[in-house]
C-alpha cells in the first residue's frame, strides 16, 4: 500500500499534542530601523529560549511570523521546539490593514490543516506589534478582527509601541483594548507571552484564555 | 537561608544542594538521605492548617512499596519541632522524563531510539500497576495530567506531585483540589471547582485509560479525531462530554473519526479494544470502567503474544494482527518506530541539561592550599650545651664541634623543611584542578552556544533548499522560448552548443564563454533570467524535506553527543584530580608539620649556643 502522504501527516503523527498557534503580527517599517528592530529580534531570541525550557509548550505551541512592510511570511506556523526567529530588517511602509488580512488567513488554513489531520487545538493568537499607523486600507482587516473574536476563531491582541496610533488598534479590536510598550521592553513582552502560552498550553484545549498581568513592560 | 531543619520526629536534618525550582517551591539534595529530597515550600505557599494535616496524614501512610510507584512524602519538614510544616521528604526520583516525551513518537524516537512498542506496552502496564498501588490503599489521584507521571528508561513510570492526591484515613477525607479538563471524565466535565467533591476510582480509572491509550496509539487522546460535524472537535472537553470517542466501532456518528495517519484500536486484539470501549463510552460512567487491576492483567496477557517483524528488530506488535503494522506505516511514510541499529546510534537516554551538570562541577570544592606555617610562632626549647671537660683542649673544641655540628643539624632541618613545602606546593597544587575547571568552563560556553549554531545551521539548509528549488524552476524556462530582440536562430545555436538550454544555465560566465554574443544580448539574457527569478515564490520551509532536516538533526546530535562526553570525561578528571590530593593531604601535611617542627628545634638548639 503505496499512498501519498503530505510532510505534515509525518509532522502530525511525530507529535499528536493539541497545538496553540501564535501568530506574530510585525511592524519592520522604516521608523523600526536601528535599536527598535534590534531590540525586537532580541526579544524573538528570548521567546524562543523560554519556549525552549518547558518541553510540552515546546511541543503544543506552534509560532508564525508575518512582517510588514511589504508583507512578508517570515515563518510559517512550526512547533516552538523548530522555530528559528528570522532576523527582521526594518524596511518600508506599514501595510497593516493587507498583514492582518494575510495573517487571518493563515490561522485560518492551519486549523484546517489540524481539524484534517485530527489535532485538537487551542484558541489561535494573534499577536500585533506595531509602532505606527497603517498605509493602506484597514476596514476590511478589522472587520474580520472582530468577526474572528466574535467566533471565538482566534484572540487579537495588539501592542504598540512608541508612535502607534492607539486610536486605530482600539477601533480594531473592540474587544480587547490594545497595549502601550513601554520604552523598548520587548525582550519583557516576549517572556510574558512565551509565559501565557505556556499556561495555556498546558490548559485544556478551547478552554477560556487567563493570563499574567502585562506589568512589567506595557504601560499600565 | 535555612539549612538547618528538624523532621516531624524531632530529628534534626541538613539541607543540600538546590536541584530545583518550582511555583510552589525548591527541591533540595538531602546529604544525610542521599536517596531522598526534600521539598521546601516558599514561603508565600507555605501549606495552610488544611494541607498540612494532609501531609502529615501521607506521612503516617507511607509503606516502602508505595514509595517505588510515586514520589510519597516520607517525612515532614519542620522549622523547629512541633511547628508548622514548611515541607517534606520524598523518594528522589533520578533520571525520569515526562510520559508525554514516551508516547509522543517524534520525542520517543529520539530518547530512546531502539524502544519498540513492546516498550509502550511495559510502560503502560507499569502505569497501571502504579495506579492500582495508589487505589488499593483507598486514595485517589485526581489531577492526572502527563506533566505528572515520569518514566525512566527501564519503562518504569513513578506519580509525582502526590500532595495533590485526595488521601483517606479512617473517617476524613483530604481532597484533590485540582484537574485538567482533558483527562477529566465525561461527568464531571463543566463542573466549576474541584473542590467541592470527592473523587472517585471511578474518576481515576478513565484517565488511566486515557494515559494507555496515549501510550499504546501514538500519543493521540482517544477524543480527537476528523470532524464530521461543526460542533465536534472545536473544543475537547466538549467532545469528552459528549462522548465523542474517535475510534468506536460507531464513531461517526458520535461525530468524529480517527485521522488518516493514526493507528487503528484493531492494533490490539478484540478484548482489549472492548476495555477501551468500555472506558469511553456511557457504558463506563454508568456500568463502570476497567479498573486499574483490570488493566494489569490484560495487558500482561498482551505482553505474552507479542511479534516481532523479520526486517526490523524495533518492529514488535500484537501476533493477531498477522502481519506487521509498522512495515505498513513505514510504506506511508509515517515511520513510528525507527530501524534497529544499536550500534550506530547512541541512545539518548538521558537528555543532557547543562545546567544540572554545571551544578556537579561546582559541587567540587578543591581543598584550599595549606598556608606555610611559620616556624618562628612555634615554639621549642634549645636543647642544654652539654658539659664541658676539664682539659683546655676539650674545653675549646667541644663547644666548636657541638656548635658546628647544631649548624649542620639546622641547615639540614631547613632543607628538608623547603622540601616538604615544595612537595606539598606541587602535590597540593590547584594548578591543574584550575586549568581543568576552566577548559571545563570553556567547553560549557560551547555548549550553550550550540543553539545559535544549530539555528545558523538550519538557515543555511534553508538556503540551500531555496537555491535548489530556484534552480528546478529555473529549468523549466527553455533559452529557446526566450522572446528576446536580435536573438537569432545561429546565436541560439551557439547558445544549445555550449550547453546553455534552461534560464538556470544562463549566468555571466558561461555566457562569457560563447563567442560573439554580442553585450546587448548578453543583458537581455540576464534581465530575462532574473525576470523569471523574480516571479518565483519559494516557501523553503515547506520544501525541506524530511531528509534535509534529519540531516540536520544528525549533524546536531553528534556534535551535542561528542561535547557531553567531553564535559563528562572533564568532570570525572575533575573529581579524580580533587579526590588524589584529598588523598595525599594528611601525609603531606604531616610531614611538612614534622619537618617545620624540626626546624623550630634546630633553631632553638643553635640560639642556645649564644
Amino acid at each position: 500500500m503505496t499512498q501519498q502522504i503530505s510532510f505534515s501527516a509525518a509532522e502530525f503523527a511525530d507529535n499528536p499534542e493539541p497545538r496553540c498557534a501564535c501568530l506574530l503580527l510585525l511592524d519592520v517599517s522604516g521608523s523600526m530601523a536601528g535599536t527598535p528592530i534590534a531590540q525586537l529580534n532580541e526579544g524573538l531570541h528570548a521567546f524562543r529560549q523560554e519556549l525552549l525550557l518547558d518541553p510540552l509548550a515546546m511541543k503544543r505551541v506552534e509560532v508564525g511570523i508575518v512582517s510588514f512592510g511589504p508583507v512578508t511570511i517570515e515563518a510559517h506556523f512550526t512547533e516552538a521546539g523548530g522555530f528559528i526567529p528570522p532576523a527582521l530588517v526594518a524596511r518600508t511602509d506599514t501595510p497593516m490593514g493587507e498583514a492582518i488580512t494575510r495573517g487571518i488567513e493563515m490561522v485560518r488554513r492551519r486549523k484546517e490543516e489540524y481539524r484534517t489531520h485530527g489535532i485538537a487545538y487551542y484558541r489561535p493568537w494573534i499577536f500585533l506589534i506595531t509602532d505606527g499607523a497603517p498605509t493602506d486600507g484597514w476596514a476590511e482587516a478589522a472587520e474580520a478582527v472582530q468577526a474572528g473574536e466574535e467566533t471565538r476563531a482566534f484572540a487579537f491582541f495588539s501592542v504598540g509601541v512608541q508612535g502607534a496610533n492607539m486610536g486605530i488598534l482600539e477601533a480594531l479590536n473592540p474587544h480587547r483594548a490594545p497595549l502601550k510598550l513601554q520604552g523598548l521592553q520587548f525582550r519583557e513582552l516576549f517572556t510574558w507571552l512565551s509565559g501565557s502560552l505556556k499556561s495555556v498550553s498546558s490548559s485544556t484545549p478551547g478552554a477560556e484564555l487567563k493570563m499574567d498581568s502585562p506589568r512589567g513592560w506595557a504601560v499600565l | 537561608m535555612l539549612d538547618r531543619l528538624v523532621l516531624e520526629d524531632g530529628r534534626p536534618l541538613t539541607l543540600g544542594q538546590e536541584l530545583g525550582r518550582g511555583g510552589e517551591g525548591t527541591v533540595h539534595a538531602l546529604p544525610e538521605m542521599p536517596e531522598d529530597v526534600a521539598k521546601l515550600y516558599h514561603p508565600a505557599h507555605f501549606p495552610d492548617a488544611e494541607k498540612q494535616a494532609k501531609l502529615r496524614t501521607m506521612v503516617q501512610v507511607y509503606d516502602d512499596e508505595l514509595a517505588t510507584y510515586a514520589a510519597w512524602p516520607s517525612h515532614t519538614l519542620h522549622r523547629v519541632a512541633e511547628g508548622p510544616v514548611i515541607g517534606f521528604v520524598m523518594p528522589r526520583m533520578g533520571d525520569r522524563h515526562p510520559i508525554h516525551m514516551l508516547y509522543a513518537p517524534g520525542s520517543r524516537k529520539r530518547l530512546l531510539p531502539d524502544a519498540g512498542w513492546d516498550f509502550l506496552l511495559c510502560a503502560a502496564r507499569n502505569t497501571a500497576a502504579a495506579f492500582e498501588a495508589i487505589h488499593s490503599r483507598g486514595h485517589v489521584v485526581g489531577d492526572i495530567n502527563p506533566g505528572n507521571i515520569l518514566f525512566a528508561a527501564d519503562s518504569r513510570v513513578a506519580l509525582i506531585d502526590c500532595d495533590s492526591f485526595q488521601i483517606r484515613e479512617p473517617g476524613l477525607t483530604h481532597r484533590c483540589k485540582v484537574g485538567v479538563g482533558h483527562f477529566t471524565p465525561p461527568e464531571l466535565q463543566g463542573l466549576q471547582a474541584f473542590d467541592a467533591m470527592d473523587r472517585t476510582v471511578a474518576h481515576d480509572h478513565f484517565g488511566l485509560a486515557l494515559l494507555l491509550f496515549h501510550l499504546l496509539f501514538g500519543g493521540r487522546h482517544p477524543f480527537t479525531g476528523v470532524p464530521l460535524r461543526s460542533e465536534a472537535g472545536e473544543v475537547l472537553d466538549t467532545d469528552i462530554r459528549a462522548y465523542r470517542y474517535a475510534h468506536a466501532p460507531d464513531a461517526e456518528t458520535r461525530g468524529l473519526k480517527a485521522a488518516a495517519g493514526a493507528i487503528p484500536v484493531t492494533l490490539v486484539p478484540e478484548h482489549v479494544q472492548a476495555l477501551f470501549l468500555r472506558a469511553f463510552t456511557e457504558e463506563g460512567t454508568h456500568v463502570g470502567r476497567p479498573t486499574a487491576a483490570q488493566w494489569v492483567e490484560v495487558l500482561d496477557g498482551l505482553r505474552g503474544s507479542l511479534r516481532r517483524c523479520d526486517r526490523n528488530g524495533n518492529h514488535a506488535h500484537p501476533a493477531q494482527t498477522g502481519w506487521c503494522p509498522w512495515c505498513a506505516f513505514d510504506s506511508q511514510g509515517l515511520p513510528y518506530f525507527l530501524p534497529h541499529a544499536p550500534r550506530t546510534r547512541r541512545p539518548m537516554l538521558e537528555p543532557f541539561q547543562i545546567h544540572r551538570f554545571w551544578w556537579q562541577v561546582e559541587a567540587v570544592v578543591p581543598a584550599p592550599l595549606p598556608e606555610r606555617p611559620d616556624v618562628d610562632r612555634l615554639s621549642a626549647t634549645g636543647t642544654p650545651l652539654p658539659k664541658a671537660g676539664r682539659g683546655v683542649l676539650s674545653r675549646l673544641r667541644l663547644p666548636k664541634a657541638e656548635a658546628r655540628q647544631r649548624h649542620e643539624a639546622r641547615y639540614e632541618a631547613e632543607e628538608a623543611f623547603q622540601e616538604a613545602w615544595r612537595e606539598v606546593e606541587q602535590k597540593l597544587s590547584l594548578q591543574a584542578f584550575q586549568a581543568c575547571k576552566q577548559r571545563l568552563s570553556t567547553l560549557k560556553q560551547t555548549y550553550l552556544e550550540l543553539a545559535r549554531l544549530e539555528g545558523q545551521e538550519a538557515m543555511a539548509m534553508l538556503d540551500r533548499v531555496r537555491l535548489r528549488e530556484v534552480e528546478r524552476l529555473l529549468r523549466r524556462h527553455a533559452v529557446e522560448d526566450a522572446e528576446i530582440p536580435w536573438f537569432s536562430p545561429a546565436k541560439r545555436q551557439r547558445l544549445a552548443t555550449a550547453g546553455v538550454t534552461t534560464a538556470a544555465d544562463v549566468t555571466r560566465e558561461a555566457l562569457g564563454r560563447v563567442p560573439d554574443l554580442g553585450g546587448t544580448l548578453v543583458k537581455a539574457l540576464l534581465d530575462w533570467r532574473s525576470g523569471i527569478e523574480r516571479q518565483i515564490q519559494v516557501d523553503p520551509i515547506r520544501l525541506a524535506t524530511g531528509q534535509d532536516r534529519e540531516r540536520l538533526r544528525r549533524i546536531a546530535d553528534g556534535r551535542r553527543q561528542d561535547l557531553e562526553e567531553e564535559l563528562r570525561a572533564g568532570l570525572a578528571t575533575l573529581k579524580e584530580l580533587e579526590a588524589t590530593r584529598a588523598r595525599q593531604r594528611p601525609a603531606l601535611l604531616e610531614a611538612l608539620g614534622r619537618a617545620a617542627a624540626r626546624v623550630a628545634q634546630a633553631r632553638a638548639d643553635v640560639a642556645v649556643l649564644g
